[in-house]
């Protein structure tokens, strides 16, 4: 009888010392799971072609890499920074250094709003230097964050010859992400915009600039040029994606090597409430259990 | 103000039941009490059983709903502070690169001050960044975007009250150097197309950070001119002056041929207020910086963000006083007895 009131007895007193404890702790520095990314668009001319359909209606390429990237965002648990830039000439810019993704959904939002053929500031497609550049933006922004490349890999002026070589800066392999390939296999003429954003027409075989075989005389024309994407995420150490729909680009950023442990200041009260809980339900379910049988057959009854 | 209660883990709630253990549990062991049936009949002591058991209940059921992290969601609501709406439109061309005068450049012979300020000036865009970062950390009223010009306008962040976002803004501009053009007529107009189906909420400002002037065309000035006018903008020019680089108050009629005096006057003409601060040295332009801030404070209706506000540690209270009551009653309960 007295045992049993003394464990109980110390049964209310630990619970009391947990909630103690659980009111006066601060949050403590967890380890949790997130992500990095450095979001960059390639927003010259071919990214306007309209090769996606959403709902039955011709997407262009580049809305369609914001959608799937806005898409893949509400997917990344919270802590998960992303960093977004704009590709264009021959070099990549950055617009907004990484921020988190929970707090900052609608901002980041706002901002891939803003990324489309206005911020354009030069014509050409240089897209291999546009990836170095990109590289160079990942490693100087701070936390190398994955670098997710969206382009349709179609160089403006046209390759004659090998691409540039890495720059001398870099090393391959030294900034992870993806060489997202955008667009469709079928070449479709490039929408002409002005600075606008007005509609001016396609673009004609003779107003772009051709390669020099007989066979490179198609430049007018757009597809995804998946070969050399490949070759230029294998030159820099990069996986490449084939962006079809909006679920695979968010397998794909949470591919397992992606993911960062991040000490995150975290309430773990829980804990100590959850103890808490347990010892003041021991008593009366023990008596619970015990009134069935098993214990009851000990019960000390006079 | 709403009265709405969520929860953050609201499955937790479903432990609920355990709240009625110490009721049902009669027997021996409710809340710890033997069972008293073998006493004379004592209506006080079975009052006072009751009570402790409903004392455990309350205690589970405040430990459940703790732990289901009960509090008032985050909302937003209308306050009036004092403050702006500032769109800060940063030259982003390759100019920017170049270096200011070291803040001790007077006490620098004429021939030194071109060499040390090659050596060890600040670099323009660089310290324009810190500065403008400063100068948005201290004004949490005011809500900023943040854009660059080159040959293009680039709206990075359009406006906004989350600080981190247009401070993670005003960072990436110093990625790499700039780029080789500008136009900033084009900027303007663009920029102040931005206020446009915005409500006017107190003062609009556009913030122009460069070093370097243009001479505009009459289109684009008839534009800018009109959207100043229509948009009620004032303009503050903070001109990073470059060793060497003209003078924006040089008089005369040749001078309106040089872009950065010609831009000055013309911006002289507009409707709205206009006030240029030309800054050669970093210690220029922090003294710029400070004068934009102390002259706008004028009433803005803003939104505030009211972040979530966690009640569980009021529930875990109230648990810990039912506890604390329960090992108290029990102390007494035991003197009594026996």
């Amino acid at each position: 009888m007295i045992a049993r009131r003394a464990a109980a007895d110390w049964r209310l007193t630990a619970a009391g010392a947990l909630l103690v404890a659980a009111l006066l702790m601060p949050p403590l520095p967890w380890p949790r799971s997130n992500y990095d990314f450095l979001a960059v668009f390639d927003i010259s001319q071919s990214m306007g072609v309209t090769d996606y359909r959403q709902q039955g209606r011709p997407v262009a390429r580049l809305d369609y890499a914001r959608r799937a990237l806005a898409a893949a965002l509400t997917e990344l648990p919270c802590g998960s920074r992303l960093g977004l830039a704009a590709f264009t000439g021959y070099r990549s810019l950055m617009l907004l250094a990484p921020v988190e993704v929970c707090e900052h959904y609608g901002d980041l939002l706002a901002t891939l709003a803003q990324i489309d053929e206005r911020m354009r500031w030069a014509e050409a497609s240089e897209i291999t230097k546009g990836l170095y550049w990109a590289l160079r933006a990942a490693r100087d922004i701070g936390g190398e964050p994955e670098l997710l490349f969206f382009t349709d890999g179609h160089e403006s002026p046209p390759l004659d010859g090998p691409p540039p070589a890495l720059f001398g800066d870099l090393r391959k392999g030294q900034i992870h992400g993806l060489v997202i390939g955008t667009g469709g296999n079928l070449p479709r003429p490039i929408p002409k915009r002005d600075s606008a954003g007005r509609d001016r027409g396609f673009w004609l075989p003779d107003e772009v600039a051709q390669g020099r075989g007989p066979d490179r005389r198609n430049e007018h024309l757009s597809a995804r040029r998946e070969p050399h994407l490949q070759a230029l995420a294998f030159r820099t150490g990069l996986d490449y994606l084939r962006l079809e729909d909006f679920h695979g680009l968010s397998a794909a950023m949470q591919a397992a090597p992606r993911v960062r442990r991040r000490e995150v200041p975290t309430d773990l009260s829980w804990v100590p409430l959850a103890l808490a809980l347990a010892l003041l339900c021991a008593a009366p379910l023990g008596a619970l259990i015990g009134n069935r049988g098993v214990r009851g057959s000990h019960r000390p009854h006079p | 103000m709403s009265v709405d209660i969520d929860f953050l883990r609201p499955a937790m709630l479903a432990l609920m039941p355990l709240a009625v253990l110490p009721l049902i549990a009669r027997a021996t062991e409710a809340g710890g009490y033997p069972d008293v049936g073998w006493l004379p009949a004592d209506p006080l002591g079975r009052g006072i059983g009751l009570a402790l058991r409903a004392m455990a209940a309350l205690a589970i059921a405040a430990l459940v709903i703790a732990l289901a992290a009960p509090g008032r969601p985050r909302t937003v609501e209308l306050r009036t502070g004092r403050g702006a709406e500032v769109l800060l439109l940063i030259d982003r061309s390759r100019s920017m690169d170049e270096r200011m005068l070291p803040n001790d450049w007077r006490r620098l012979g004429p021939f030194e001050i071109r060499h040390q300020t090659r050596s060890r000036g600040r670099v323009k865009s660089q310290a324009a960044r810190e500065l403008l970062g400063e100068f948005v950390a201290r004004r949490p009223d005011d809500r900023f975007a943040v854009s660059f010009f080159s040959a293009s306008t680039l709206h990075v962040v359009p406006f906004t009250d989350h600080d981190e976002v247009v401070q993670a803004g005003i960072a990436a501009g110093g990625v790499h150097r700039g780029l080789s053009e500008t136009d900033v007529g084009r900027a303007l107009v663009s920029s102040l197309a931005r206020f446009e189906k915005r409500a006017y909420t107190g003062s609009r400002i556009i913030l122009l950070v460069s070093d370097g002037g243009a001479r505009l065309d009459r289109d684009t000035q008839m534009a800018i001119r009109a959207g100043f006018e229509r948009q009620r903008v004032t303009l503050y020019w903070i001109y990073l002056k470059g060793f060497g680089r003209p003078d924006l108050e040089q008089a005369g009629e040749a001078s309106a041929a040089i872009p950065e005096v010609a831009l000055h006057r013309f911006f002289q003409t507009l409707p709205t207020p206009y006030r240029a601060y030309q800054a050669e040295s970093p210690e220029d332009l922090a003294a710029a910086v400070a004068d934009v801030g102390r002259e706008q404070n004028h009433p803005l209706d803003f939104e505030e963000r009211i972040p979530r506000s966690d009640h569980s540690r009021r529930f875990v209270a109230a648990a810990l006083l039912l506890v604390a009551s329960l090992l108290v009653a029990r102390r007494w309960e035991l003197r009594g007895t026996s």
